[in-house]
């Protein structure tokens, strides 16, 4: 297996004690797009400024390139773009400033494409950043992190504030850096519809713990809602799956989300409890597996994804 | 290549496209040793991740529905797959059960679930037998 770009153990951060990001152990294989999902407050940015080297951590490791971030050498820094959830440009400075400024930082710095996307985000060169509305400033800002030619771009809510078309344009642009040979992108969004087709891994985290982390086909696959028309005690289900979320909205009504649905499985569970075989399956979305993941019957605690090793390839 | 994807699916993007491709096979769209598009071309086109493309063209490989030559890229297979007659017995039969079970629930009589079995062939081959 290649080494992983970017690798946490035990990643903590506490603020007065309290633990924001709790014992992450997070990776991200070269060349892949991953999704960094939970909601307001789960401690996706903390993480992403801990790998950025903006934060040190209370406690655990971590690597990004191999190295500790907060020590990374101007070569390192050069293959590293990040946009975080502020933007914060000089505000005198123009769109066409900002562009030689870049261009003077990073070799790699592509202007044929800053000039394509400024057509594409309708930005011209004499604007000033402060004259700029919320929705203008992002496509600045995204313009700039998608020409400096990094070979890792982390993005904290990079879609905020864009409309449909902009967003659109945005994760095309995402899926070119997945197309071009060894280009990795970490990127947190609560736009999960925009997300789905432009990821090829998610990580799901909650209340600073990571929940699940996976490849998103693989994940499909496999997780699977069970609803039965009986009561399918939690702990017959936990014999035969990973599950997820349980609940009984009724006595004789059970629903449950699993992560390693398979028919043998199901085969098994049904010969254990019979009243199981009544049963409905239905495969899940992006949106819905999160909900399940970070609703009030979550699970709160890591789930064994299957096939987790192949995956990481 | 005409093919739909249906982004925000609980089906997996891969498994929609490799059921696409080889309708597109066997109803003679595209045709045996015919070249398919590079790994980022579909990628492009279908607007999404190219590892999923890579699923994708792994598991219709691993089918048999196309063959990965080194450095030349895909093609739709010329030889069909030589499976023991049982074998593909018991994989039709379970999708067949599935899709009985779904129109007995739904109502259907054996007739009717007779017409929709011819009428789904007739589109996939036309009214060759």
């Amino acid at each position: 297996m290649t080494e992983p770009v970017i690798q946490t153990t035990g990643l903590t951060k506490r603020f007065d004690g309290r633990a924001v990001v709790d014992g992450l152990d997070l990776q991200v294989p070269p060349g892949s797009v991953t999704g960094f999902l939970g909601v307001n407050g789960a401690g996706k940015s903390t993480t992403m400024r801990m790998l950025t080297g903006h934060l040190s951590p209370s406690a655990g490791d971590v690597r990004v390139f191999g190295a500790d971030p907060r020590e990374h050498s101007a070569e390192t820094l050069q293959r590293i773009g990040y946009v975080s959830d502020t933007m914060n440009l000089p505000g005198r400075m123009s769109v066409g400033r900002v562009m030689e400024m870049n261009a003077g930082f990073f070799t790699r710095w592509d202007q044929t494409l800053a000039d394509t996307l400024c057509r594409e985000f309708e930005l011209n060169a004499s604007d000033r950043f402060q004259k700029l509305s919320f929705g203008q400033k992002r496509r600045v800002v995204l313009m700039q992190a998608l020409c400096q030619g990094a070979d890792l771009l982390m993005m904290d809510e990079p879609a905020g504030g864009l409309d449909v078309l902009a967003r659109r344009l945005f994760m095309d642009r995402v899926l070119d850096i997945a197309c071009s040979e060894g280009r990795t992108v970490l990127v947190s969004s609560h736009l999960l519809s925009d997300l789905e087709r432009v990821v090829d891994r998610v990580v799901f985290i909650h209340k600073g713990l990571l929940l699940l982390q996976g490849n998103l086909e693989e994940l499909k696959t496999g997780v699977r809602r069970m609803q039965f028309e009986a009561d399918v005690p939690r702990d017959a289900l936990d014999r035969h799956f990973n599950i997820i979320s349980y609940r009984q909205p009724k006595p004789d009504r059970t629903v449950s989300t699993v992560v390693d649905f398979s028919e043998e499985r199901f085969d098994q569970l049904a010969a254990d409890v019979s009243a199981a075989s009544n049963v409905r399956t239905e495969q899940l979305n992006l949106e819905d597996m999160f909900v399940e993941l970070v609703g009030a019957d979550g699970p709160l605690t890591a789930v064994t994804s299957p096939g987790r090793e192949a995956v990481e390839v | 290549m005409l093919i739909q994807v249906d982004y925000n699916s609980g089906e997996p993007i891969s498994h929609q496209v490799v059921s696409q491709i080889k309708w597109l096979v066997v109803s003679g769209k595209l045709q045996p040793g015919e070249k398919l598009p590079s790994i980022r071309e579909l990628a492009k086109e279908l607007r999404i991740n190219p590892t999923t493309v890579t699923r994708i063209y792994s598991e219709l490989s691993s089918d048999g529905v196309i063959t990965l030559r080194q450095g030349q890229g895909a093609f739709v297979s010329t030889q069909s797959v030589q499976l023991p007659k049982a074998e593909i017995r018991r994989r039709v039969g379970r999708l067949a059960q599935s899709m009985l079970v779904e129109g007995l629930r739904l109502g259907l009589k054996r007739a009717e679930i007779d017409k929709v079995i011819d009428d789904e062939f007739r589109r996939i081959r036309g009214n060759t037998p």
